[in-house]
């Protein structure tokens, strides 16, 4: 799974959490999230080591110091699973016979309310016009301030 | 939703990761399952369609945004998740987008030795500062 674009850099990448609303229930080899526990402070630790950055922007994780065993993690139909923009993760093998469906979705924190008359630009590499349409007046908050 | 907020921010901050049970209703499930098949199939080509060696996976991407399943991202239960882990204001990032994985190699299995835990397939989120 890749950031769907334009993901930020270290260190602003903090203040966001990525959900996967899941759709189906996941059972061991069907395709779950599998992640490395507490490797986003392991990544964070090298954030400011630029030969072990430029091993992670390669993603190569094998044998990398202070990573903890995988897991997959099994979840039910329904569940949401939140986790840190800089977890070690992946998904396994679908070894069962159902596809394996969620919807990703990512939210960014702010320090504080936006302010009304500073509206947000809506990138469209990030929200689909017909997304933006879609939602409906009471939750277009989420957005942020919309031009006028 | 059955933790305490404490328990998922305390979960999310040690571990990275935590997980809010029974976000939406079997009735929601199952109108939302058929879209996903609508909107991406096992055929469908890239950019979407990345991932490791005889990957079967099936990206998000803003192209194959569906606002039928894309609604779900800030469906009020999975608002107030975000709201009861982040404890402060926050707003959505990017369109939400459905994510496939069907039978098939993705990314290894876990625990089973040159199976999973290669350099391949994993993933780092964050990009090269420009």
């Amino acid at each position: 799974m890749d950031w769907p674009s334009k993901p930020p850099a270290p260190p602003d990448i903090n203040g966001y959490i990525n959900g996967m609303l899941h759709f189906t229930t996941l059972e061991p080899g069907g395709g779950c999230f599998t992640l490395v526990p507490c490797s986003h402070k392991v990544v964070q630790s090298y954030l400011d080591d630029p030969a072990m950055l430029e091993r992670m922007y390669r993603s190569e994780f094998h044998d990398f110091p202070g990573l903890e065993t995988e897991i997959e993690i099994n979840v039910n139909a329904g569940d949401l699973l939140f986790f840190h923009p800089l977890m070690v993760y992946n998904s396994s093998d679908n070894r069962s016979t159902r596809t394996r469906k969620v919807l990703f979705t990512i939210f960014r924190a702010l320090d504080e309310e936006p302010a009304e008359d500073d509206p947000v630009d809506l990138d469209p590499d990030r929200f689909h016009r017909n997304y933006v349409a879609a939602v409906d007046d009471d939750v277009k908050w989420v957005l942020g301030p919309l031009p006028k | 939703m059955h933790r305490s907020p404490q328990e998922h921010r305390q979960e999310f901050s040690e571990q990275g990761y935590t997980v809010f049970e029974d976000v939406l209703s079997a009735d929601e499930i199952a109108y939302a399952q058929p879209i996903f098949d609508e909107v991406i199939t096992p055929d469908t080509k890239p950019p979407i369609v990345t991932g490791t060696e005889n990957s079967r996976r099936q990206m998000n991407h803003i192209e194959y945004c569906e606002p039928r399943l894309s609604k779900f991202g800030h469906h009020p239960r999975v608002l107030e998740a975000a709201r009861r882990l982040l404890y402060r204001p926050f707003r959505l990032s990017h369109t939400p987008n459905p994510n496939l994985i069907y039978q098939g190699k993705a990314g290894g299995l876990p625990g089973v030795p040159g199976q999973w835990g290669g350099a391949r397939g994993l993933a780092f989120q964050a990009a090269r500062p420009a």
